[in-house]
């Protein structure tokens, strides 16, 4: 990687035009007063705008990734960043971060998607056919991406980016398509307070890159963008991987733990985009992956083995079958969309975060409201089911029908997060929104149940489709695997051929030992290595069917009593035995039981030092 | 064999018959691993048979046969990776006094089922019993216990298609056609599985059972005519392009250009365009012949 020194950066204070623009401070406080933190807001906001910037070649791959700049990286950015800005204001919280020894910053990374290509400045018009996507991102305010059923990018979603940052500075590098060739572009860009110096008055939004002819910077490009993301410690992008990563400088987190702020953002990503890693035949549509430092990021969990979305999968699948029950409108008479709930036992959580500060429910009780883009807007908050033991969860998508579609698009505030009928004007639109949050409300209300007047009348059974759909399926040309493109993740099963293991115990019978009982398992020990292993054992009691490392009971507890051969030689006191190298063989562990309690073991290996 | 070790005795071999299934209404065959073909709409009927010899349990578990009272339970979970999310006793009952074979057999509905089934069948005492020290002697006490997992989530691309009043959906315009399609030459970039979806109107039961049925010459005729209007509708956008049969896959785009393709081989766009303007009957009558690929065994 080049180190070459960047003599080139510069910086760029935007002045007000005579005829008047945004303030700084407006700019932050585009996006109103979401009901979401600014942490949830600013995920949902990229990952939106990832998801929108699809080229439709690949599953968008968006990575969020926490780390510390290492010296070298801090000594980059501070000569991107070598010309602050006069504000008053900002000015000293962007001279305290580059003062810190190794600041913090937040990227958020994305592949599979065109990066921000068209022209560089904002008075120039684009060529036929090609979007403005970097000066709307960069320069414009309130400029949405052109995306037909997009998820809603209204280009004041990303104003939310420079709240989230301490010193309201970001860094943005991106490698996308002009002219027929890829291009790198890197560009800093700060959003400070309005301030006046020599009779100018001036916006408070700078931007830091390669000096141009006039006032205006550009970004940095070619080598000296690659070079430089580089020497920033931004992703590297290979040729093809176009795609753009925002680094927030100084990010506002609410842990202060990063192990448990970088949980929080996996629960988010989980919590508002989880359709997007629905497997409904075709692979997920998109892929995250969450990570701290510069090590590989891991990706996100699965949702249905996320407890509890994956009730919310289930009743996503069933109305992506087309098997949902419908939400209609009398006048007009239209469908507006289809509702699904899956009801189910209570099953323990996995922790992303300390506990009492995780997002998604104790007992999920509510309904995901989304449109056909399937990003989640929000939940509506339902009557818990009758038993504790239980939750549930519905889905609500929204038709694809234009007319509808759009009506519900223009419903949602700049943030996204709500469907806010009074928004609209009187008309079809309006009613296709207010018809929909009713009887959602009343479904919550039920528990997730349909009332009895909206189900579907006895008899009015939907036939099966399965079977039909399936063979017409076959004329939907096959997808050639993906490779598995996640950094990282290892998919090659793990040899276990020359690894001493062990066979699950099974059960051989009870014994009778005066006042107490002991059970009796037959368990195969293999040790192919050429050193003697040492196995143990560790029994527990089973309860409602699962083994638990539990081991008191009423009256007594489980212990492991000894190992002996099929021939009854006892070759081990405890829960240990030693076994020779090359050896596999079966043996007999004993186990006590205590009074009326069920129990089970587990085997493991450990070699001898 | 278990790995659960109980602290009373259990029993160890039961004759069992293989549970079999039957998906809505046909004839009950073998329950493999997978169920195909399953969807919501789908009821299956389950049922297997066992046989327990009520001497020997009773002289296995070291109680006076008299005082024996066994109970069958299957238990039916579904839903749920990492464990079932929905339980149900589907039935329960005393195994038959002379020992012959019992069986259990019951209703699923459809539209309870989600990704997987679990089914297991457990024999329990039916009653508090006095035996020996090791015998069971609680009610409810888990005898023995069989468990089969079967998934039902689907394994294969299904074409994305619903039946549904066209009275109400759209009451508009097509009431009397016997089916819609749904989608936009705008959404060539969007997954094939969003951007497209084929209503058939459920106001003409005569047509949605045989199209559903399978019946050869409504399937492909439908299926014709959807992919030729699909085609037809991209071909001339300024957005579509053959490559994207390559590059965009998964796309409508995508699909769409991979039929041209296989319509078409080695044609440009320009060549099938004109073809779609100035010979429309060997536009149609090439891309409807694509719809044989759908029809079973080939």
């Amino acid at each position: 990687m080049s180190t070459r020194p960047l003599a080139i950066a510069s910086i760029s204070a935007e002045r007000f035009p005579p005829s008047g623009g945004f303030a700084g401070e407006g700019v932050r406080r585009l996006m109103g007063a979401p009901s979401l933190t600014q942490l949830q807001t600013v995920v949902r906001e990229s990952l939106q705008n990832s998801c929108d910037a699809s080229t439709g070649a690949e599953p968008v791959r968006c990575q969020i990734r926490l780390r510390r700049l290492t010296p070298p990286q801090v000594d980059a950015l501070r000569e991107l960043l070598a010309e602050l800005p006069a504000d008053e204001v900002t000015r000293p919280q962007l001279q305290a971060v580059l003062g810190q020894d190794s600041p913090l910053v937040m990227e958020i990374s994305d592949w599979g998607t065109s990066g921000l290509g068209g022209p560089t400045r904002a008075d120039k018009a684009p060529p036929s056919g090609v979007a403005s996507d970097f000066v709307n991102f960069i320069r414009n305010v309130g400029a949405a991406r052109d995306t037909d059923q997009g998820g809603g990018t209204y280009g004041y979603g990303k104003t939310a980016l420079y709240g989230m940052s301490a010193c309201g500075t970001i860094i943005v590098d991106t490698l996308t398509t002009a002219e027929g060739a890829e291009e790198r572009r890197l560009i800093g860009c700060h959003v400070g307070h309005t301030y006046d110096s020599d009779g100018v008055r001036y916006t408070g939004r700078h931007w830091w890159g390669q000096a141009a002819e006039d006032r205006l910077v550009e970004p940095l490009s070619g080598l000296d963008g690659s070079d430089f993301a580089g020497q920033l410690g931004l992703p590297a992008r290979g040729v093809g991987e176009t795609g753009t990563t925002v680094a927030i400088l100084a990010p506002l987190l609410t842990h202060e733990d990063l192990t448990d702020a970088i949980g929080e953002i996996e629960e988010i990503i989980l919590w508002f985009f989880w359709p997007k890693m629905v497997d409904l035949g075709q692979g997920a549509s998109m892929e995250f992956l969450v990570g701290l430092g510069e090590d590989a990021a891991r990706p996100v969990a699965r949702p249905e083995l996320h407890t509890p979305l994956d009730l919310l999968v289930d009743a996503f699948r069933k109305v992506r079958s087309g098997s949902g029950n419908e939400i209609r409108s009398k006048n007009p008479a239209r469908r507006i969309g289809m509702f699904s709930a899956r009801r189910g036992r209570r099953l323990p959580r996995r922790a992303l975060v300390p506990p009492g500060t995780s997002i998604i429910p104790h007992t999920l009780s509510h309904i995901a409201v989304m449109r056909p883009v399937e990003l989640v807007v929000r939940y509506y908050d339902g009557t818990p089911a009758d038993h504790e033991g239980e939750e549930w969860g519905g889905v609500f998508i929204c038709d694809s029908a234009h007319d509808v579609e759009r009506a519900f698009a223009d419903a949602e505030p700049p943030a996204h997060d709500d469907w806010m009928p009074e928004n609209l004007p009187r008309g079809p639109a309006k009613t296709f929104v207010n018809v929909a949050l009713r009887e959602l409300k009343l479904i919550a209300a039920a528990g997730g149940e349909i009332p009895r007047a909206a189900a579907a009348a006895p008899g009015d059974v939907a036939p099966s489709l399965a079977r039909v759909a399936e063979r017409m399926g076959r004329l939907i040309p096959a997808i050639a695997p993906r490779p598995d493109r996640l950094s990282g993740r290892d998919v090659t099963p793990r040899p276990t051929a020359g690894r001493a293991s062990a066979a699950d115990p099974i059960f051989l019978e009870l014994i009778e030992r005066g006042d107490d009982l002991e059970a009796l398992f037959l368990v195969e020990l293999r040790n192919p290595t050429a050193q003697t292993v040492e196995f143990g054992a560790e029994a527990g009691l089973v309860i409602d069917g699962v083994l638990t490392r539990e081991k008191r009971a009423p009256g007594g507890s489980v212990e492991v009593v000894g190992w002996s051969t099929l021939e009854g030689a006892v070759v081990g006191q405890g829960a240990h035995v030693p076994v020779d190298a090359g050896v596999t063989s079966e043996f007999r562990l004993r186990v006590t039981l205590p009074p009326g309690a069920a129990v089970g073991a587990t085997i493991f290996a450990e070699v001898r030092p | 064999m278990s790995a659960i070790a109980y602290p009373w005795l259990r029993l160890n071999d039961l004759q069992q018959a293989p549970w079999r299934v039957s998906m809505a209404g046909g004839a009950l065959h073998l329950l493999e691993d997978t169920i195909e073909g399953w969807d919501y709409a789908m009821d299956l009927r389950l049922e297997r048979a066992l046989t327990i010899d009520l001497a020997a349990a009773a002289e296995t578990l070291r109680i006076a046969s008299d005082d024996l009272m066994l109970s069958l339970v299957v238990t039916v979970g579904t839903g749920g990776a990492r464990g079932d999310r929905a339980r149900r006793v589907m039935w329960r009952g005393p195994p038959p006094a002379d020992s012959s074979p019992a069986t259990v057999a019951f209703d699923l509905d459809g539209s309870w089922l989600s990704r997987s089934l679990t089914l297991t069948t457990e024999l329990v005492l039916g009653k508090q019993v006095q035996g020996s020290r090791l015998s069971p002697r609680l009610a409810s006490s888990r005898l023995w216990r069989d468990v089969k997992s079967v998934n039902i989530e689907p394994s294969t691309t299904r074409f994305p298609m619903e039946a549904t009043s066209f009275r109400t959906m759209f009451p508009d315009g097509s009431v009397s056609a016997p089916w819609h399609l749904e989608w936009s030459a705008a959404d060539l970039d969007r997954e094939f599985a969003a951007a497209v979806r084929l209503y058939l109107n459920r106001d003409m039961p005569d047509f949605v059972s045989r199209f559903t049925n399978g019946d050869p010459t409504d399937g492909r005729l439908v299926m014709g005519a959807v992919i030729t209007q699909l085609c037809r509708g991209v071909v001339d956008s300024d957005a579509f392009e053959l490559s994207m049969a390559q590059e965009q896959g998964e796309t409508l785009g995508g699909v769409t250009a991979a039929w041209l393709q296989m319509a078409f081989p080695n044609h440009a766009l320009s060549t099938i365009r004109t073809i779609a303007q100035s010979r429309p009957a060997a536009f149609e009558s090439m891309l409807s012949s694509l719809a044989a690929l759908g029809d079973d065994g080939e």
